[in-house]
């Protein structure tokens, strides 16, 4: 079947099984990195943004998706760009392989709650799963980038 | 130091997080054929027949390979040295299955599905045997589990396979029944790790492909490429020279890709039908089929007099290495030669045991090393012999532990699979880990225990631990730098990073010896044909080791410049100054920039290129140490247990990047405090892994961290560069035991068995209530 | 998994036909779970143009529509207030983000997983499923039934009253199944004690409900009488998350910690 969705604000026309996941599709069209880190919906690395919102890539049907729209880490370059160099301050980078998912959930964050607290941080975050960092740098970071954007925001 | 022990910001993040192709699997050619591999649903069987031909015929089906397709070449998937410390015990693929998830047949086909479907198609008639599932039980079993001829060790490691063992090792330095006799205090203890799971992110992955001079180059998601290349070329007879291997940016490893996992797989598909393949491990296949940290079982006894002097240490081991025997020997021996140093007074030690087979997941390299299943047992029956003495384990500690200048004996005497190396500790400022970790920790408010409400109560545990630096006359690291036009350089290096940053570390540590930044530095790293040789990121080596090289390359790439400056500036070399970016005389009046220089010797006269190459191979393996402190919080009622608090106080000499050093402390905290709180293993009475997926095997989620203190003693190692340490593995192997350290002193309750689940922690109190 | 066709429904009429138009046929909700049932489906019909993703106050009760993401409830003002709070503090207990944006309240109930966090709170507030065909029952009858229910689920109805709640998730760690999951409410001198993934299907204790409604006074030993009747009266199982015994063990401590928490001004 066909389906119509705005990749990362572009329009686009895909042919797809009924049965295919969006991280399928996304690899279809040529999009890398969105990857897979577990086949259960529990590590949050194939995480892409659904109309804006946080969604495991993994477990929604392209069908669901059709003429809806889909931003990767493509989309939010210039903020991903920028929360990487907070997270390069803190120490908070190591493997990256869960990293554009985890910039695309604090974008989703920031756009739902701009100043969250810590706990509110770890609450909206716990589905991003990190092997790697011990997770108290990366929150240090995210802390420093939203207060960043927010002081950008409010000027 | 300008960038050395400097926050630089890696190299590499900021490309990763935006999602740049950096990956194996992104590397994969698009019209890769995608492999599956059909695995064993016995734990123990033998393939009387296999049917094949409705597979092979199925539309798309490019090729199928079962054990009659392959020599019978045994070899281990162990990355290690050559000759490797594991029997060559595994074949690609063999006619016997030794546990569920094991290999029995390759199908590549032109898309997943298509292989998928192919699998299903597949006959396999089995026999099956019953399986040795209880390690305790294995040694001397009449069931044997590799009764196969062909295999063996490479050298003396105590291989029995007819026992089911892969190795076994001994060692008593005093006469251990002797010392223990004259003790005040003797304790007794057992205890029990589980098979942790390494669950990177990125699973296992890899692709094959011939290129335009028809050579095999794989790009693999491994932390040792070198090794995967000799691997592959010995076992499916392929000529080394003609093998290229390619680790690009990796997703984590912490040891379980410190082996040969699908690279065999996909080298034979390509091998065999001229075109590129892929294989990427479910998350299934990451659970159930690569590698598990080492189960352990360890009996202990320890010897002190009233006054607190420890006498005697007899640390008895059994390691399960599940079906295949890969880091068998040295897994268990870092148990004993990087923990039981820390109490180096000791009148006498004994260290021994064995490693058997079992029908279990194999287990393999994970971060600790077996480090932190001794680490686990020693620390934890150290406070037992502490609360009998009625000392508190700080000041046992203290009184007992490995000083600076001190030595042990046990470092002559075990090594990695070989005899060790003797050493005295330059560098080991545990006494001010400890001391400072207690102020962080508030022990002396703390200790043992507060009650926080009729429900709550919490109470504070500690443990030390030591750690290595690169194996010793094994473990080598090579560099080479390269001058470019323009004035910057080229840093090639064999070294793997897979995610710890090791590329941004030996690019600061290239820049502060050239005395330049590090954007004049270009890493490219982990490539057989390009690259110099290196062993691979594991024993915490690469800093240390790989770092060593580094700078002996830049060394002698800052006389080679001299000696270039002085002749275009015709002033004697040691009369010229340089400060990293021009070169002068000690006035300052004649100059000539790198740039300049650069520019001069590739295009205007003499014209020549610069390059220099380093080497390293350590002499010694200067441990980093550290205290770490646990506070625990616990609901009496229900077991509920969380960390409230985690100091950790290190030294690893010069942090070469303190943020950096400080996430592989914590990301090994983390690691740590998994196994000992949360990280079950559960396996079926089939021999099934029931805990094989995210949903059932259960890592520390970020609301799972409360807080983590983290800090470095002042530290320099002579003998690293610039000073430094290792850093990657010390984090991981103190929690177990600080934690169930702690458990013990708020609620009177000891785990033995890991993981401390609710649960246990419950029964440990129920227990305890009816005994009152 | 294999699905053959896919189709967006027009109406709750149409989705209702597709439904009945084969035994294969089924009703994707969020589709949070649907890999892990690994089914063979014929036509997948997907609800998300019913425009069922509401949550309304009409004074008397509370609607959610079916289609409301657990993220939603988690979020929503109404909620966060009603039996104080548990059911959005229940949906945000539930795995990441991701999965709260995609699973909603309708595919939680139909689902009648074990292990639903959101059931038990459901049943603790006498929560109204109303269907398109189907008579319309309560949550516990609906989890009680033999009957296969081959209907769309509209809404969820919750009454207002002047109410207490208590909602607790046991579980290893927070991304995890819980072990045990308890919901304690109170509307005047009516409990409602509800233990969900015991591991089975949430329950509730009407004895001990019946036992403290009889009591003019709940003191200490009341409280201790009532878990002790709601523990051996409810079924609980053992898996690989817990035993029988720790499961009970943690019923009688939560049911405890939620009777005091639904009758002083602590939660």
């Amino acid at each position: 079947m066909k389906i119509e969705l705005t990749l990362n604000g572009r329009k686009i026309s895909v042919d797809i099984l009924p049965g295919e996941y969006l991280i399928e599709t996304l690899r279809k069209c040529n999009i890398h990195s969105v990857r897979r880190g577990c086949d259960t919906t529990n590590c949050g690395v194939c995480t892409i943004l659904l109309d804006g919102k946080p969604v495991p890539s993994c477990s929604v049907l392209s069908a669901q998706a059709d003429h809806h729209q889909i931003t990767t880490i493509e989309g939010i370059a210039h903020e991903a760009e920028k929360l990487s160099t907070f997270f390069g301050k803190e120490g908070a980078d190591q493997c990256g392989y869960c990293n554009p998912a985890l910039a695309l959930s604090v974008y989703a964050l920031m756009k739902e709650n701009p100043h969250p607290t810590s706990a509110e941080i770890d609450e909206y975050l716990i589905g991003n799963l990190c092997r790697c960092s011990g997770y108290k740098n990366q929150n240090k970071a995210i802390m420093a980038f939203l207060a960043e954007e927010a002081r950008m925001e409010e000027q | 130091m300008k960038v050395v022990n400097q926050k630089i910001p890696s190299i590499d993040g900021k490309s990763l997080m935006m999602g740049r192709i950096a990956y194996s699997d992104d590397f994969a050619d698009s019209d890769s054929l995608v492999i599956k591999v059909l695995r064993s649903p016995h734990p123990f069987a033998k393939i009387v027949a296999i049917d094949v031909s409705s597979a092979s015929t199925l539309p798309g089906v490019e090729i199928v390979l079962t054990y009659a397709d392959f020599n019978r070449i045994p070899f281990t998937r162990a990355g290690q040295g050559y000759p490797e410390p594991s029997p060559h015990d595994k074949f690609v693929l063999d006619e016997y299955v030794r546990y569920i998830g094991d290999e029995v047949a390759i199908v590549a086909a032109v898309d997943e599905a298509t292989a998928k479907q192919a699998l299903k198609l597949i006959n396999v008639e089995y026999q099956v045997m019953e399986p040795i599932l209880d390690f305790e039980t294995a040694y001397n079993n009449p069931i044997v589990l590799h009764p196969e001829p062909e295999i063996h060790e490479m050298f003396p490691i105590g291989f029995d396979p007819k026992k089911n063992v892969a190795a076994e090792y001994h060692m008593e330095i005093g006469d251990i029944e002797t010392a223990l006799k004259q003790c005040d205090v003797v304790v007794n203890e057992t205890y029990y790790t589980q098979a942790q799971a390494h669950a990177m992110m990125e699973p296992h992955s890899c692709n094959a492909r011939f290129d335009h001079l028809n050579r095999l180059v794989i790009y693999s998601s491994t932390q040792t490429p070198f090794h995967i290349r000799r691997i592959i070329s010995q076992a499916l007879e392929f000529p080394i020279s003609r093998i290229r291997v390619i680790k690009p940016r990796v997703g984590g490893g912490f040891g379980g890709k410190q082996a040969v996992h699908g690279e065999l797989i996909a080298a034979s598909v390509t091998i065999r039908t001229g075109k590129p393949s892929k294989l990427v491990y479910t998350r299934k296949e990451v659970f159930e089929s690569s590698y598990t940290r080492h189960p352990m079982r360890f009996d202990m006894r320890l010897g002190a007099m009233k006054d607190g002097t420890l006498k005697a240490i007899d640390c008895q081991v059994l390691s399960d290495t599940g079906a295949y025997g890969e880091h068998a020997l040295t897994v268990f021996m870092v148990a004993g030669s990087k923990v039981l140093p820390l109490y180096n007074k000791v009148d006498s030690v004994r260290f021994g045991g064995k490693v058997v087979y079992t029908n279990h997941t194999p287990a393999g390299a994970f971060r600790g090393y077996g480090a932190i299943q001794g680490n686990f047992a020693l620390e934890s029956v150290i406070d037992v012999l502490c609360h009998k003495l009625q000392i508190d384990p700080v000041v046992f500690r203290q009184k007992n532990m490995m000083k600076e200048g001190e030595s042990s004996p046990i470092f002559a005497i075990m090594g990695e699979g070989t005899e060790g190396t003797a050493m005295t500790m330059d560098t080991c400022k545990l006494d001010y880990c400890v001391k400072r970790g207690m102020e962080l920790i508030g022990w002396k408010t703390k200790y043992p225990r507060q009650v926080i409400s009729e429900d709550l109560v919490r109470g504070v545990g500690m443990a030390i631990a030591m750690q290595g630096s690169g194996i010793p006359l094994i473990d080598m690291g090579s560099a080479i730098i390269k001058l470019n036009d323009g004035g910057f350089y080229n840093l090639l290096v064999g070294a793997t990073d897979i995610g710890q940053k090791s590329d941004t570390i030996l690019a600061q540590i290239c820049a502060e010896e050239l005395e330049t930044t590090i954007d004049k530095i270009i890493v490219t790293s982990s490539d057989t044909d390009l690259t110099p040789f290196d062993t691979g990121a594991y024993a915490s080596s690469t800093t240390y080791v790989s770092g060593n090289a580094v700078v002996n390359a830049a060394k002698a790439m800052k006389l080679l410049l001299i000696e270039e400056a002085a002749k275009i500036l015709k002033i004697n070399k040691d009369k010229i100054i340089f400060d990293g970016s021009s070169f002068s005389d000690s006035e300052g009046k004649i100059k000539i920039s790198l740039a300049d220089l650069s520019n001069r010797l590739y295009y205007n006269e003499n014209q020549k290129q610069l390059a220099t190459t380093g080497s390293f191979v350590g002499h010694k393996s200067p441990p980093p140490f550290m205290a770490g402190f646990a506070e625990v919080e616990i609901d009496i009622k229900t077991g509920e247990t969380s960390v409230i608090n985690y100091v950790s106080v290190v030294d690893c000499g010069t942090t070469i990047n303190p943020k950096l050093a400080q996430g592989q402390v914590e990301g090994g905290i983390v690691q740590g405090i998994g196994m000992a709180l949360y990280e079950e293993v559960n396996v079926a009475k089939s021999g099934k892994l029931i805990t094989n997926s995210f949903l059932s095997y259960k890592i520390p989620t970020r609301l799972e961290i409360k807080n983590l203190v983290t800090e470095f003693a002042d530290s320099y190692e002579e003998s690293g560069p610039f000073g430094a340490k290792s850093v990657a593995e010390i984090g991981i192997d103190t929690p177990p035991a600080a934690i169930m350290n702690a458990i013990y002193n708020a609620i009177g309750v000891r785990i033995n068995v890991l993981p401390a689940t609710p649960e246990k922690i419950w029964m440990g109190i129920n227990k305890k209530e009816k005994k009152l | 998994m294999k699905i053959e066709r896919y189709v967006k429904s027009p109406s709750i009429e149409a989705a209702f036909a597709s439904l009945h138009e084969g035994t294969n046929n089924k009703i994707i909700a969020g589709g949070a779970w649907l890999k892990l049932t690994d089914p063979t489906i014929d036509t997948a019909i997907d609800l998300s143009l019913l425009n069922l993703d509401f949550i309304t106050d009409n004074g008397k009760e509370i609607e959610i529509g079916a289609m409301t993401t657990l993220h939603t409830l988690g979020r929503n003002a109404i909620l966060n207030k009603i039996y104080d709070g548990i059911l959005s503090r229940a949906a945000m207990q539930i795995m990441g983000i991701t999965v709260r944006n995609i699973a909603t309240i309708g595919g939680c109930i139909m689902g009648k997983f074990g292990f639903s966090d959101i059931l038990t709170p459901l049943v603790a507030m006498d929560a109204l499923l109303i269907f398109h065909q189907h008579d319309k029952m309560t949550v516990v009858e609906f989890l009680n039934t033999k009957e296969n229910i081959r209907d769309i689920l509209v809404k969820v109805v919750i009454r207002k009253a002047n109410t207490r709640g208590y909602f607790r998730k046991i579980a290893l760690t927070h991304l995890d199944f819980a072990v045990l999951n308890t919901a304690v409410s109170r509307n005047g001198s009516e409990f409602r004690i509800v233990f969900g993934s015991r591991p089975g299907v949430s329950t509730r204790a009407y004895k001990a409900e019946n036992f403290l409604k009889e009591q003019i006074k709940i003191d200490e030993d009341v409280m201790n009488k009532a878990v002790e009747i709601a523990a051996a009266e409810c079924q609980f199982g053992s898996n690989q998350r817990g035993s029988a015994e720790y499961r009970q063990s943690l019923a009688k401590v939560y049911a405890k910690r939620g009777i005091k928490a639904v009758t002083t001004n602590e939660n």
